[in-house]
């Protein structure tokens, strides 16, 4: 799983799963851009990684925002020549609402987050995925887009089914270039999504784990090594496919 | 390169083809393999030699894993050879054996092809799992046909498969509190003798120039997603059947 000169980008990759996967890559000798808005954040994890021994940049761009992420894509991808792997990790709960309370703006808001920037980022980097060494997509869609999500949480799962089908579309589209688009889907992993459950109900986060087969809540890394498989020539015959990361949680999907 | 050093491996029906390559693959990331076949004495010899020529450990081991007197003596002959703990256990043992419909097959066709793709993938899995501690990881071969139904006359294998999917699923319950991982693959058209038997040169053309990625898979590439499933890597992942088939299907 060795990838010597081959560049990777990660949406959303100032903490959380995301800066996980980029040290990953990293470690398997990629040039690894982090992508995010919290430009200090970025800094860090870039400084970081360097001091890991890992090729790391960041580029400060919001992935909602169209013209940003063409022109930021435009410059990563002519800077490198070719971008290899694509990790569509950007994205959020962006918070809970029930429908008959729900505001357009937070709808849009959370169809923006995950799909549309899944959607931006994977247009801007065809050209140069066409470029790159047997170059992949990795989505993130997630449990909610199977079980369409907990309280509050109906747009969440939504945006993440509209995912996994955009996953499969991208897959039979980019083919014949020898593009796979493959998605991971990740069960309950010990991040910053859950900060707010963690502080406010901690002995319902404390619970989550016994509903996990293998007795655990996920961690980054767990996700981070799904997806080091999935871009590299190992998973060669692997694209369209959605893998489960949760322990156990995603039985009958 | 290493992933799997120091553990233990038994792959049923390793011989050839898809057996075979995961076989190898297993060792070359560091496993010593029991390599368990049935017919081919030729092709198990063989793949212990190609191991072994990698440097690496390995035993062949005959049994007929449809018959439970086959799978005690495999387990004596693990035992004896490596100890009473494997890492890694691969039911790949399988087969399509012939094309028949509905009203063509008989009872003794029924019992063959359900007991050799899952009656061996239950009492393999029963005999093993004790051996098993925290960490170690099942991989059964299921099918892109337990998906889909299969292709023409292959009502029972097809079938066979639902039930190994469906085992999977609930092994991964019964022994995930164990620690053990349990997962299954989904393999579509793989260029191996299963295919050169039973199926019609046209139609692998067919199938090839509508997936995705146009072409067949090959093994090395089903053995190279097994190797990942059995190793450390993937330790949060289990009850899933992952599929592998270039994109042509959906599940």
């Amino acid at each position: 799983m060795i990838s010597k000169g081959k560049v990777a980008v990660i949406t959303g990759a100032t903490g959380g799963i995301g800066f996980e996967v980029a040290k990953r890559l990293g470690q398997d000798n990629y040039t690894v851009i982090l992508n995010g808005i919290e430009d200090d954040a970025g800094a860090q994890r870039v400084k970081e990684l360097t001091a890991a021994g890992i090729t790391a940049e960041y580029y400060g761009f919001d992935v909602t925002d169209e013209d940003a992420v063409g022109k930021s894509i435009t410059a990563i991808g002519e800077k490198y020549g070719k971008i290899d792997a694509l990790i569509n990790n950007a994205g959020g709960l962006g918070g809970r609402s029930r429908f008959e309370d729900m505001t357009t703006e937070f709808y849009r808001g959370v169809m923006a987050l995950n799909l549309d920037s899944t959607f931006f980022v994977s247009r801007a980097a065809i050209p140069f995925l066409k470029k790159g060494d047997k170059a992949s997509i990795i989505n993130y869609t997630s449990i909610a887009g199977w079980n369409a999500g907990g309280p509050g949480a109906g747009i969440y799962g939504t945006s993440k089914a509209a995912v996994h089908a955009i996953t499969r579309a991208l897959a039979k589209d980019l083919a014949e270039y020898g593009i796979r688009v493959n998605a991971v889907s990740p069960g309950t992993i010990d991040t910053p999504f859950h900060t707010q459950i963690k502080s406010t109900k901690p002995e319902v986060f404390a619970s989550w784990k016994n509903n996990i087969l293998l007795g655990r809540l996920g961690q980054p890394e767990d996700v981070a090594s799904v997806i080091s498989f999935l871009v590299s020539d190992d998973a060669s015959f692997m694209t369209a496919e959605t893998i489960q990361v949760g322990g156990g949680q995603g039985l009958g999907i | 390169m290493g992933k799997l050093k120091g553990k233990i491996a038994l792959v049923t029906g390793g011989s050839r083809d898809i057996g075979r390559a995961i076989s190898i693959k297993l060792a070359a990331e560091g496993a010593k393999v029991v390599v368990n076949y049935l017919n081919s004495d030729t092709g198990a010899k063989e793949t212990v030699a190609k191991i072994q020529s990698m440097g690496q450990e390995a035993i062949a081991v005959k049994a007929d894993v449809s018959k439970l007197n086959d799978i005690a003596n495999l387990k004596a002959k693990v035992v004896e050879a490596f100890g009473s703990k494997i890492d890694i256990l691969v039911n790949n043992a399988g087969g399509l054996f012939a094309r028949k419909t509905l009203q063509e097959f008989d009872e003794e066709f029924y019992e063959l092809v359900m007991n050799v793709n899952f009656k061996s993938t239950v009492f393999v899995s029963q005999a093993f799992a004790p051996l098993m501690d925290k960490g170690s990881s099942i991989v059964n071969i299921s099918s892109q046909a337990a998906r889909d139904g299969g292709g023409g006359g292959s009502a029972l294998y097809s079938s066979s498969k639902g039930a190994v999917t469906t085992f999977t699923r609930a092994m991964s319950k019964e022994l995930g509190p164990k620690g053990i991982r349990v997962n299954a693959i989904c393999p579509g058209l793989i260029g191996t003798k299963f295919h050169d038997d039973f199926t019609k040169d046209e139609i692998r053309k067919k199938v090839a120039s509508v997936t995705p990625l146009r072409r067949e898979g090959a093994a090395e590439e089903v053995a190279d997603l097994v190797a990942y499933l059995s190793s450390d890597e993937a330790s949060f992942i289990t009850g899933n059947n992952i599929d592998i088939n270039g994109g042509l299907a959906f599940s």
